[in-house]
């Protein structure tokens, strides 16, 4: 494709794996750009709930009241209805039309979305006896969930029944030492502050497309292959030990360092190895921290990134017909 | 931090120049300082004295 131009394309995503922790698929037919752009908005604009206020009671615990706080705002909250909220930044939403009610003719009065959710804690140090001095442990199962939001809660809440699914320890404590506090959890995105980032890893790569010119190798003896195959720091060529052809073993482990390539000019063969990156092409992997399914990141980063576009129109639209009609706000008016 | 009747309980007030309670740093006694006191526990002498924690409710931005 040539570049600078622009012309109509259909990306595809083909799914590799997904299980409820990552997900691996591949983007296809579209740019570096857009690759790097859903990356970017998966880390930083997807929103999710997290811990963002807290009002201590209480507290003779060895840990300090910001010392707890912050280890609480770290705790992933399970955000899956987190469409059903509204976040300080979003505008409220009385500016989009009104829907009337055919029956009645008057406007469909609209729930406001709510914007915050209570958690409580309180937790008291056993006295185990003189014979154990364990401490007790004050994870994210004594958090305490708002009545109004039963669905809202820290991941893996409560799963007594599942070994696997072990709560997150906030604090340990001593016989006599307590704590009780109530934790406001709101709405936001990774941008504000890493907290409220559902990604653990988001990563992608382009897979490499190898050319390897056996004809050109033939010249080489069998400890010079050897030595070209080794120079790789990723072990990803090997030498067929039948045909004592060079093969690729690994290609998705490729590194993009090119010491094969250079360590083939310096044995003679140059061109004997090419690598190039395979165009429009990307192998996403995406880790979540358990606050929101993988795929429901993904899908999120796709609609802010819609949002944004949508703005964008918009706004030119908007700049482009003021200009047309020469009326308007003076600050879009442009001299020619 | 106008707090009004409140103030009077946990902190220093001018008004009546009751003090405010210390806990000593070695032995952990309670010690009620004033202005002008001389900072020193009144059970053992040390002269390390510890602010006790409010009794008030504490908000704090978990960032």
């Amino acid at each position: 494709m040539a570049s600078g131009t622009c012309r109509p394309r259909d990306p595809k995503v083909n799914i590799l794996s997904s299980t409820s922790e990552a997900l691996n698929f591949e983007l296809l037919d579209t740019d570096l750009s857009v690759a790097n752009a859903l990356r970017r908005v998966m880390l930083s604009e997807v929103p999710t709930l997290a811990i963002d206020l807290v009002e201590i009671h209480y507290n003779n615990t060895v840990l300090n009241d910001e010392f707890i706080t912050h280890r609480l705002g770290l705790i992933p909250i399970l955000s899956t209805r987190v469409n059903d909220f509204k976040a300080w930044y979003e505008e409220d939403e009385s500016d989009e039309e009104e829907e009337i009610d055919p029956n009645t003719g008057y406007p469909i009065e609209r729930e406001e979305a709510p914007t915050e959710v209570v958690f409580k804690l309180n937790a008291i140090g056993e006295d185990k006896g003189s014979e154990n001095d364990e401490p007790t442990l004050v994870t994210s199962d004594d958090i305490e969930l708002d009545p109004r939001f039963p669905g809202i809660a820290p991941i893996d809440y409560r799963q007594y029944d599942n070994p696997a699914k072990r709560p997150i320890v906030i604090m340990k404590l001593k016989p006599g030492q307590a704590i009780s506090l109530k934790a406001t959890v709101r709405k936001g995105i990774g941008k504000d502050h890493a907290k409220w980032n559902p990604c653990a890893t988001v990563v992608f790569r382009i897979p490499p497309i190898i050319h390897i010119n056996n004809q050109m190798l033939s010249k080489l003896t069998e400890g010079q292959k050897e030595e070209l195959v080794d120079s790789c720091p990723t072990k990803i060529f090997k030498v067929n030990p039948d045909s004592k052809e060079v093969e690729v073993v690994n290609s998705d482990q490729y590194t993009y360092d090119d010491e094969i390539v250079r360590k083939a000019e310096l044995l003679g063969v140059s061109g004997a190895i090419l690598i190039k990156e395979k165009p429009e092409h990307f192998v996403f992997t995406v880790e979540s921290t358990g606050s929101l399914p993988p795929h429901e990141i993904v899908v999120g980063a796709i609609r802010t990134l819609k949002k944004k576009l949508r703005v964008l129109i918009k706004d030119t639209n908007r700049v482009l017909s003021e200009q047309r009609y020469g009326g308007g706000d003076d600050r879009y008016q442009m001299n020619y | 931090m106008n707090q009004g009747g409140t103030a009077a309980r946990y902190g220093y007030n001018a008004a009546t120049g009751e003090g405010v309670w210390y806990v000593c740093g070695e032995c952990g006694a309670e010690n009620k300082v004033k202005p002008g006191d001389t900072i020193q526990c009144r059970e053992c002498g040390y002269r390390i004295l510890y602010k006790k924690r409010t009794r008030r409710v504490v908000q704090y931005e978990a960032r």
